[in-house]
């Protein structure tokens, strides 16, 4: 276990460190840079002054020197400062990530905890009402576009019936009734989508399971079906299914990107969308590499409980 | 004999495999000697049938001939040429001088494409012919197999077991070659089916000049079919003679276990057979001494310590045993008429 | 022709389920009325572009069956080609990806190895990235720092090419997953060796055996992608950074709509239905298709 977590975290670190340098390549490909900003703000501002900055402040280095420049920097602790917001960019992710977590993390706890069970009961009755009622709310909840569902959710909570705010966040000490209100419609919005794929795949695993000969044992031994399904089914099925969602919340962090965007709220998605739209080029590259970094952990993590749970897998050859 | 008067030859045949084994400490690589000093004669119009258990390297030894994998060690001859000696990229003109019947007719013809196109591939990829003279060639082969040529335009799974090996026999066919090599060509196939198979390799044996090796695990079958045969065991030739030498005077211990339990169909037979204890072996962690000692009733401790090799018992019907007692030990146990 | 090849018998499976027949027509439908966008066109005297800031938001009438917009644009018209427009892109962009990811899957599952661990260490570094984020930040490169020429970069249809092809080099790696996976099973399948002892090459045998057994899954996979491609691209261009305006698509249709949400709140409604019901109607033929070329999968 120890060999298999040193070498998958090892991976994940090199295609880190690449993403570092094919992003930080990428956002020199943004139109502009930090000297064009300058000259639209300082229209008295001639080619050779232009050129005399660029040289200052290295910009017409080739790029695997800036890059290294960069990283050397970042590494020692100075990620730079966003010209957007005008603070060190650290100063701004750090509240940005508190609440894309606030977001994701009720969003995903809602989508699991109705999710499995939903899914779960489908599976265990087949072919019922409420088995092709899940299925159809599945297929819809993929198939929605999420700034749409959005949208219509505002049309439908805020326009008409006036209930709740059409985004935004609640101010720093408002209560906690408050600061739901504002938390209602995107949960909602990404909940939908989530607990539309993960019912979905937890019925077919579950059904996969349920197919077993083992089950069929403990039937033949008199366990209700409750008990069947609930104790022995269970645990099998949530081998895929834990796996999917590990591999889920890391995506849930640029996913919430829509989300985040159509409803105002500050949160990591936002940022990064606000920081490359405004051209922010430290701002923009810190929060990606953010973005990606936790992206590979969760998939690191996703590995993990799947070998962790399922005994049958030999890591590196130790039985885990 | 000299080369030239056989179709395979080969000295000292090897070959290793590299796997790799769960063990407490992980996947280890073990390397695995699937067959190991195979020296060998095939003369034309021969039909050398090879039996054993599974695992013992029939297979394998099988797919080396059909010139499926290169040796390790030792030398092929193959209509005189020396395979051994060929690199990868040299093979193909070889492939016209032998092929393989395999055995499950489910997975041995590609369910997306005809009949005529299976027939058909092996000449387009040689640039034999034309459009139709390989259909002619096709429709013949399908005639010459007991089918017709109807069946040209359809798909595999619209013909039985039987009817599949047929078509795979066809196809084994269509380049003319001098030596067939069939792996247990009827083992997947109903027992009332298996016959008409058996006759069909019969007669296309005379009719087209055919020598074969056929690798079977069940000796009835080989029986049938063959004029000498050969015993393996753990990747080594034990025990080979022409057929009823080797049927009615088995030498080898392993032999006459095997055709012990061969069901007869006369039942007077007094003698019980010998049940083989233990478990089968297996490649990766080899007995040392002779391979068969663990399970040998007669094992005395010379076989511990020393392999034996194939020793003549009987000159004039071929008959070799690589066994340290064979003289000791009484030959023969019976097997089927 | 040959009643009985494997693709009738797939057809015959596909005809018993009635959702995907259904979603087949709903999608045909959609696909000959956006083709037919011109003569509409032509037929309400209204091209779709035509700014008319005296009709702004107007409700649907007979001039406008669906009403207009924000810049006074006939609604239906623009649905319409709209409708062209994300179609079309999705269709091509999950046909490209599919054949990236065919390639890489089809060469990992046959080679294996080296060649094979590379290829999958690369797909899944690929499928580990933040896909929006990444898009967003292809999309907001500027073409001339690449060294195109201006000709490329100022032309009309610059937007669609540039998001047909960014949206499929993220997409490929499902298929590629997936074939690889195929390819593994049917390498081992006897016909592959019979092939190679009749002296197919390597490549021969990749292509003229094993590709046309991976057909079914293929396709499959592509149509369940498709949905999964008209998402993406309507999420970037309602971001304003997938089709630009005035070409429609509709998920810039719904851009601006955020903003007028009090005053014309249908605006918001129609791109995003259409959107919904081409995509689930895709999903719908997909689970269809992959229940009649493989019965073993649970409804």
């Amino acid at each position: 276990m120890r060999r298999f977590l040193l070498i998958r975290g090892l991976q994940s670190l090199v295609v880190l460190v690449i993403m570092s340098f094919v992003i930080y390549a990428l956002i020199g490909l943004m139109p502009g840079d930090p000297i064009d900003l300058m000259i639209s703000a300082n229209p008295n501002m001639t080619a050779a002054d232009a050129a005399a900055l660029r040289e200052l402040y290295g910009l017409d280095l080739p790029i695997y020197e800036r890059y290294w420049n960069w990283l050397t920097t970042a590494l020692s602790g100075d990620l730079g400062y966003s010209r957007l917001f005008g603070q060190p960019v650290l100063d701004v992710l750090f509240p940005a990530l508190k609440n894309t977590v606030i977001l994701m993390g009720t969003a995903f706890t809602l989508a699991v905890c109705v999710a499995i069970p939903i899914g779960t009961f489908a599976a265990s009755k087949p072919r019922s009402a409420v088995d092709y009622g899940v299925n159809l709310f599945a297929f819809a909840g993929i198939s929605i576009p999420s700034f749409w569902l959005a949208l219509m959710l505002i049309i439908v909570f805020s326009v008409f019936l006036g209930w709740l705010p059409a985004g935004g966040i609640a101010s720093d000490g408002a209560g906690l009734f408050e600061q739901a209100k504002y938390l209602v419609l995107p949960v909602a919005t990404i909940a939908t989508l989530s607990i539309g794929s993960y019912s979905r795949y937890t019925r077919s695993s579950m059904l996969e399971v349920l197919r077993q000969d083992y089950i069929r044992t403990a039937r033949a031994k008199g366990a209700s079906r409750r008990r069947v399904v609930w104790k022995h089914a269970l645990r099998n099925a949530m081998i895929p299914v834990v796996t999917i969602l590990a591999l889920d919340f890391g995506y849930l962090f640029s996913g919430a990107l829509v989300t985040e965007t159509i409803f105002s709220w500050p949160g990591m998605g936002k940022l990064i969308f606000d920081s490359v739209m405004g051209n922010d080029f430290n701002l923009a590259l810190v929060a990606l590499l953010f973005a990606t970094a936790l992206t590979l952990s969760a998939n690191l993590l996703a590995d993990i409980c799947y070998a962790w749970l399922d005994p049958r897998i030999v890591i590196g050859g130790e039985k885990a | 004999m000299d080369k030239q008067d056989v179709i395979v030859a080969t000295r000292n045949l090897t070959k290793r495999f590299n796997t790799r084994v769960a063990t407490r400490k992980g996947w280890q690589k073990r390397t695995i000697a699937a067959v190991s000093d195979i020296t060998l004669d095939i003369a034309p119009g021969e039909t050398l049938g090879l039996v054993g258990e599974s695992g013992c390297g029939k297979t394998t030894l099988g797919r080396m001939l059909s010139l499926f994998y290169l040796p390790s060690e030792g030398s092929m001859h193959i209509q005189g040429v020396d395979v051994s000696a060929l690199r990868p990229k040299q093979v193909k003109p070889l492939r016209q001088h032998v092929q393989m019947i395999f055995q499950d007719p489910m997975s041995s013809l590609n369910p997306r494409h005809t009949v005529e196109s299976i027939l058909t591939e092996p000449l387009k990829i040689f640039s034999a012919g034309n459009a139709g003279t390989r259909r002619q060639k096709a429709a013949a082969l399908l005639e010459s197999v007991g089918m017709s040529a109807a069946d040209l335009g359809k798909y595999p799974h619209e013909f039985s077991g039987g009817q599949r090996q047929r078509i795979t026999i066809a196809r084994a066919l269509v380049l003319n070659p001098a030596f067939i090599v069939a792996d247990e060509p009827v083992s997947a196939l109903d027992v009332s089916v298996q016959s008409q198979i058996l006759n069909l390799m019969k007669d296309i044996r005379e009719e087209f000049n055919l020598t074969y090796l056929f690798i079977s695990h069940d000796l009835a079958v080989v029986h049938h079919l063959a004029n000498r045969v050969a015993v393996m065991y753990l990747g080594r030739i034990v025990e080979i003679a022409e057929r009823d030498s080797l049927f009615d005077r088995a030498r080898h211990p392993y032999t006459q276990s095997l055709l012990s339990s061969v069901p007869t169909v006369v039942p007077n037979k007094s003698k019980i057979g010998r049940i083989l204890q233990g478990d089968p072996p297996s490649p990766i962690d080899p007995p040392s001494g002779c391979p068969f000692h663990p399970r040998c009733p007669h094992a005395a401790d010379v076989c511990k310590a020393s392999v034996p090799i194939l020793e003549t018992v009987d000159a004039a019907t071929r008959h070799q045993a690589a066994c340290h007692l064979k003289d000791s030990i009484k030959p023969g146990l019976g097997g089927p008429r | 022709m040959n009643k009985n090849s494997p693709l009738f018998l797939a057809i015959r499976r596909f005809r018993r389920h009635k959702l995907a027949i259904f979603s087949a027509g709903v999608l045909l439908t959609m696909i000959l009325l956006v083709i037919l966008a011109p003569l509409v066109e032509k037929w309400l005297g209204v091209g779709a572009n035509d700014v008319d800031l005296y009709s702004r938001m107007v409700a649907p009438s007979a001039e406008h069956p669906l009403g207009t917009d924000e810049l006074g644009r006939d609604v239906l018209i623009r649905l319409l080609y709209g409708g062209r427009v994300s179609l079309f892109t999705g269709l091509m962009a999950a046909c490209f990806a599919a054949s990236i990811g065919t390639v890489i899957g089809l060469f990992a599952g046959f080679f294996g190895g080296r060649l094979d661990a590379t290829l999958m260490r690369l797909t899944d570094s690929v499928i580990a990235l933040p896909l929006l984020p990444l898009l967003i930040v292809l999309v907001a490169i500027d073409l001339n720092k690449l060294g195109l020429p201006p000709a490329i970069v100022e032309s009309e249809d610059v937007s669609f090419y540039r998001i047909v092809f960014i949206v499929a080099i993220t997409g490929w790696t499902t298929v590629a997953r997936l074939v690889r996976g195929a390819t593994l099973s049917i390498k081992e399948r006897e016909f592959v060796m019979a092939a190679q002892g009749v002296g197919a090459s390597n490549l021969h045998i990749m292509f003229r055996h094993i590709l046309p057994n991976l057909l079914s899954p293929i396709i499959v996979a592509v149509t369940l992608s498709v949905g999964g491609v008209i998402l993406l691209e309507s999420v970037l261009s309602f971001l304003g950074l997938g089709i630009q305006p005035p070409m429609a698509s509709w998920g810039n249709m719904l851009t601006n709509a955020q903003q007028l949400i009090w005053e014309a709140p249908m605006l918001a409604v129609y791109p995003g239905l259409l959107i919904f019901v081409t995509v689930i109607s895709f999903n719908f033929l997909g689970d269809g298709l992959q229940d009649a070329f493989d019965p073993k999968a649970e409804y």
